[in-house]
């Protein structure tokens, strides 16, 4: 079960592209698409990363499944 | 995809592509090389292996490409290798127990690479769209 996570709107209130976001992390368009969409986990080291260009801890930006409101589980 | 934008993507296009300009090279000069010679046993088998060089070279540029790739594409490279290994892996062996119990229309395996390598970035580009579709 993917990790959830807030990115897409954190991304759209810096008003930045997902290009953008990912040259600051240096990684792909592709893999910043994947992650908003929980398509892909981040790595830990991408995922203190995130967190530290939105200047946030990690938990407020990924949501384990098992804590989300619509989690099946 | 805008990836390739990136300076490795243009490198590794770059020393691809040089690769396989310098294998098409060595095809030529391999078929002139058996046309206008009476080669030797070790000559033949010298030039018939030789346009081999370059395809090795473009595995490490490739496998150089990879590591600089971030951990999502490399993901993605390695489901699609698993995709490409299953394929030919299975329809080879398909291929072999028909062969053991019929005749079969010859099949070159030299054929097998440009497969792999086609099939592959295929793959590659198939994994990328369906993680990007529309939920």
């Amino acid at each position: 079960m993917p990790v959830q996570n807030n990115l897409k709107a954190l991304r759209a209130e810096k008003k930045w592209s997902q290009e953008d976001l990912g040259k600051q992390l240096g990684v792909s368009r592709q893999a910043i698409n994947a992650i908003e969409r929980s398509k892909h986990d981040p790595s830990l080291q991408l995922a203190f990363t995130i967190a530290a260009i939105f200047n946030l801890p990690i938990e407020a930006i990924f949501i384990p499944a098992k804590f989300t409101d619509n989690s099946s589980e | 995809m805008d990836y390739a934008q990136n300076k490795f993507s243009k490198r590794f296009v770059k020393k691809f592509m040089l690769s396989m300009v310098i294998f098409l090279i060595l095809i030529a000069v391999q078929t002139f090389a058996f046309e206008l010679y009476e080669l030797s046993m070790l000559l033949k088998v010298f030039f018939a292996l030789l346009p081999v060089v370059p395809l090795i070279w473009s595995f490490f540029i490739y496998r150089e490409y990879y590591l600089t790739m971030d951990e999502y594409l490399q993901r993605l490279t390695g489901e699609s290798l698993i995709w490409i290994t299953g394929l030919v892996g299975f329809s080879t062996f398909a291929y072999g127990m028909l062969a053991m119990k019929m005749p079969m229309p010859e099949f070159n395996i030299a054929f097998l690479l440009p497969i792999i390598f086609g099939c592959h970035g295929v793959i590659v580009q198939i994994l990328v769209a369906v993680d990007a579709r529309a939920e």
